[in-house]
């Protein structure tokens, strides 16, 4: 796919969708191959490091529809929107559609094969402001969205988790991780926001910066968002310090089976990024709320193995002072 | 110590995709149904005849560039003639008639080309017209067979809206229309006999793509045209014959920038069903690119939308 600049664009939007792929077990690259192929014939882009991950083919659904407003004005759009899936570590399944909102040069609709030939953009038909688009798709938690970004996410994702190469296990429940961004050139700016129902809202604006490029650094913090977020629910869950041992072992397990190795900040965003998911972890917090859960979370199997240590050995104790009553007993038989 | 900045970077790889040689122009030097061909070489030979002015103007405008001409086979549907017949038959009637004919290809391998369906690839590759409020959140039409340029034509209804047929009838409206429309469907393919079987269109719309050489299948192109020897017989039956058979020594390549095709006027339905049909095909970005720069080495302009490198000549006074 062509990736624009946002200068180019002036503004791209887009909505990610993150989760567990539903199948007991990690699956192996090529394995990844075969189920990311959205487009027979069509080849997965794929890397073994620093960790697994496989990136599959970019497909275009085509759209003709309001664009974006937080003041709610109505302009149309004609275009195709992108979307892809990836995998990351043979586990973490995310899905994205975005596209590039352009002016249109002509005011009217164009044949569709103007469109094809310039995948992953948007023509607009009459004014846009940039800002007020940017602020009604990931600003305003009820801004007039008017193009479904999400539901195309969710069908790319709900396709491959339907795949036959799959046996529909999980590993673990978590919810589905949902965000929604939107960048624009020039300025600086970075507005998170998160909507009730646990959507993540991202307003980013730097100058000059690649559409793919970007995408590649807010997939990488929603998955990390993700994973913290699945780690704080299955603490909760567990109740550590309160629950049983039993209990508190079975929900964090998993924990450290599937999900703790899969944490490895940055590890797909370009060089020259590294500061602004530097910056953004700092404000989010990613890191930080991250190393408190797992230290949490070890802590908590420390404490619960002494627990468990010192239980065993009163029991043993217990046996054997039991054994030592027991032996006169049986001199007497 | 100054500790040097670190810089380290782990990339994807980046899909392999094969290039292929291209001419310039890809000319095709028209069409004729299998029963045209039951007339024997004096028929061919008035075709060829009737051609020959068309083929030299158009390689009078593109003197000094790379042109390779092609005639496609019609056995797709009906198989009444072999290539052993056939073929000399056809390679004699251009000759006499002092036309140089490149390529010859048979229909059925745009349906089956041995470890691929050229056909099969498209459809998956087409990216149907959206009707204005389409805006993603309902899933795409299930595959109907049909493509269509308008709203309110075939598999585009609601089926409660088909219901309220009844209720008065409302016009189709052409997705891009200014201000009247010009409603088309076209039928991809049917399954007669449980078995898949493409539509004449459909197959014409492939055979574009191949002379278009943008086709691939993980990277690797579909059709690689192969020389048959002058000397050698052709064989009995079609699918022993390679998809694509180069008949001349010197030919420019197979795949071209642009394609331009001269047909009778009776084939202008098929062909304005091949224009909506390209129209609404996706293909490998990767491929896009690979064609804009060659094409920026060499100096010339390709546009952008795939329709528009096909061209048409319809006439029916060849």
């Amino acid at each position: 796919m062509s990736s624009p600049t946002t200068s180019e664009g002036l503004l791209a939007i887009g909505e990610i969708r993150t989760g567990f792929l539903h199948h007991s077990t990690e699956i192996t690259l090529e394995e990844a191959s075969d189920l990311l192929r959205l487009i027979p014939g069509e080849q997965v882009r794929y890397a073994s490091r620093p960790r697994p991950y496989a990136v599959s083919p970019e497909t275009l659904t085509g759209v003709d529809c309001t664009m974006p407003s937080a003041r709610g004005r109505r302009v149309r759009g004609v275009g195709t929107v992108a979307s892809r899936v990836t995998l990351t570590g043979g586990r973490v399944l995310q899905s994205c559609a975005y596209t590039t909102l352009v002016p249109s040069e002509r005011g009217h609709r164009l044949p569709w094969s103007h469109y094809l030939g310039r995948p992953g953009a948007v023509e607009y038909l009459g004014r846009l402001e940039p800002d007020d688009a940017a602020a009604g798709f990931a600003e305003a938690e009820d801004g007039a969205r008017g193009i479904g970004l999400g539901a195309i996410a969710e069908q790319a994702m709900n396709g491959v988790q339907a795949s036959a190469l799959l046996d529909g296990g999980l590993p673990l429940r978590a919810p589905r991780g949902s965000w929604r961004w939107a960048f624009q050139d020039g300025g600086s700016l970075f507005r998170f926001t998160v909507v009730p129902d646990g959507t993540r809202l991202v307003r980013l604006a730097v100058p000059g910066g690649r559409v793919d490029d970007l995408l590649d650094l807010v997939e990488d913090l929603a998955l990390h968002d993700w994973l913290l977020g699945t780690v704080e629910t299955i603490l909760e869950r567990a109740a550590p310090g309160s629950g049983s041992t039993d209990r508190m072992l079975r929900n964090v397990r998993p924990l450290i089976g599937h999900i703790l190795h899969h944490w490895m900040p940055a590890a797909r965003v370009r060089p020259e990024l590294l500061p602004l998911w530097e910056a953004l972890d700092r404000v989010h917090g990613l890191t930080r709320q991250w190393d408190i859960s797992v230290d949490r979370v070890r802590d908590q199997l420390a404490v619960d193995t002494v627990t468990m240590l010192v239980d065993t050995v009163a029991l043993l104790n217990d046996t054997v002072k039991m054994l030592g009553q027991e032996k006169p007993v049986r001199r007497r038989g | 110590m100054n500790i040097p900045r670190l810089e380290a970077s782990v990339l994807t790889d980046r899909p392999r995709v094969e290039r292929v040689p291209r001419s310039h122009l890809s000319l095709e030097l028209g069409h004729l149904y299998m029963e045209d061909l039951l007339s024997g070489p004096d028929a061919l030979r008035r075709h060829f005849a009737r051609i020959r002015p068309w083929a030299e103007f158009v390689l009078g405008r593109y003197a000094n560039r790379r042109v390779s001409t092609c005639f496609l086979v019609d056995e797709y549907f009906s198989r009444i003639r072999k290539p052993v017949e056939l073929i000399p038959e056809l390679l004699e009637a251009a000759e006499r008639e002092g036309i140089t004919l490149d390529y010859v290809a048979r229909e059925s391998a745009c349906a089956d080309a041995g470890q691929v369906s050229p056909a099969a690839l498209v459809l998956e590759r087409v990216v149907p017209d959206p009707p204005p409020g389409t805006d993603g959140t309902r899933p795409p039409v299930k595959e109907t067979g049909w493509l269509t340029n308008s709203e309110g034509m075939a598999g585009t209804r609601e089926p409660r809206e088909a219901m309220a047929g009844s209720r008065g009838w409302s016009p189709p409206r052409q997705n891009d229309a200014r201000l009247h429309s010009i409603c088309v469907d076209v039928q991809l393919w049917d399954e007669p006999d449980g078995e898949r079987r493409w539509s004449c269109a459909f197959l014409a719309a492939v055979w574009q793509l191949l002379r278009l050489g943008v086709l691939r299948d993980e990277g690797k192109a579909i059709v690689t045209p192969q020389r048959w020897p002058r000397e050698k017989a052709y064989p009995d039956e079609w699918h022993d014959l390679p998809p694509v058979v180069q008949l001349s020594e010197r030919a420019h390549p197979f795949a071209a920038f642009r394609t331009m095709t001269v047909l009778e006027t009776r084939f202008s339905d098929v062909e304005a069903a091949v224009r909506l049909i390209l129209g609404q095909v996706a293909v490998d970005p990767v491929v896009i690119g690979q064609i804009r720069e060659q094409a920026g080495r060499e100096g010339i302009d390709v546009p952008d939308e795939l329709v528009r490198r096909v061209e048409h000549v319809f006439t029916d006074h060849l």
